[in-house]
């Protein structure tokens, strides 16, 4: 049973995610909301997503894999060896502590989204 | 950080989610066709198989083709789920136990039906398959808010205009015919399938802008 929040109570969630210095990357959110949406992506898909060079999401991916965000592992397929990229529980909370925020914020259409501020 | 700014890396995670989206529909395109096509080709390249052993074979294919369907289906419930709360706009739901149940009760009235009551078996089937056809225009609609690709359309009219016409044909008298409909739609859904891996490319260059 998911547990009714009230609006500041869902910001602070999410605010609090932001405080963490992994998550104060607009990179590593977009590989954390992707991977929430796929449950888990192949390091080409990252590439893709991104547009990083691959030493650069490499770097990413090791941040977000040392905060416990994302679990990387290789695979053998069809095509060889593949780094698969999977998001973890913690990395999942954040995700759904996301979506919740937009949920918050649909519900107040008429204010301008620049007036709120998750994190300064 | 702004908020636009959150909602700015989810409209792109969404973008490159539809490349992600049409490729697996690719997949999914051509895991029926070859599951048609099976169960068109089976029974007469095996006649001596009986009944209940086809039964039992097309029972496994489709639960296969139907996990990777509802693989599929969840990618899609989930960039529905984000779409919708980015943009604003309602979307459509489908309940999952839902889409569970019918699918077994599809395979079900697909296998059960067409061989142990052969009298009814064409007109039950084709109802059903009617059924699916509206399922599946349905689901890609949800799956792709923004307008379904050109492969989705040719997918599932390919498929509804072969129940129809095998309804119609079951109604005449002349249900064999259908067999001639349903590779047509076979060959349709692997189009479909080709032409949604080339198309994917199309969404990958988008989501880079």
């Amino acid at each position: 049973m998911a547990e009714s929040k009230t609006k500041s109570e869902v910001f602070q969630e999410f605010s609090k995610y932001l405080e963490d210095p992994c998550l104060r990357s607009t990179a590593r959110i977009l590989i954390l909301i992707s991977l929430g949406l796929n449950g888990k992506l192949g390091f080409t898909d990252l590439l893709r997503l991104t547009g990083l060079g691959k030493g650069s999401l490499s770097n990413h991916i090791e941040k977000l894999e040392d905060s416990g965000y994302v679990r990387v592992s290789r695979r053998l397929t069809f095509s060889g060896w593949r780094v698969l990229v999977e998001i973890t529980e913690d990395g999942l909370k954040v995700y759904n502590s996301y979506l919740k925020t937009l949920e918050l914020l649909l519900s107040q259409k008429e204010e301008k989204d620049d007036e709120y501020y998750l994190f300064d | 950080m702004q908020v636009s700014e959150l909602k700015q890396i989810g409209w792109k995670a969404l973008m490159y989610q539809r490349y992600i989206l049409r490729r697996a529909y690719a997949y999914y395109y051509a895991s029926w066709a070859f599951t048609i096509l099976l169960y068109l080709t089976i029974p007469l390249v095996f006649p001596q198989i009986g009944n209940f052993g086809l039964f039992v074979i097309y029972i496994t294919i489709g639960i296969i083709t139907t996990l990777f369907s509802g693989y599929v289906f969840r990618k899609a419930r989930r960039r529905r789920e984000l779409y919708g709360l980015l943009s604003g706009k309602r979307t459509y739901k489908l309940n999952l136990v839902v889409l569970i149940v019918w699918w077994v009760a599809f395979i079900l009235a697909i296998d059960f039906g067409y061989y142990y009551f052969r009298n009814a078996d064409y007109l039950i089937v084709n109802l059903f398959l009617i059924f699916i056809a509206i399922f599946l225009a349905v689901q890609l609609r949800a799956s792709f808010p923004e307008g379904i690709p050109f492969e989705g359309l040719l997918a599932s009219f390919s498929f509804g205009l072969s129940a129809s016409l095998g309804l119609l044909l079951s109604i005449l008298g002349f249900s064999s015919f259908s067999t001639v409909l349903w590779f047509f739609t076979v060959v349709c859904w692997f189009l479909s399938s080709y032409l949604s891996f080339e198309r994917s490319q199309e969404e990958l260059e988008l989501s880079r802008y």
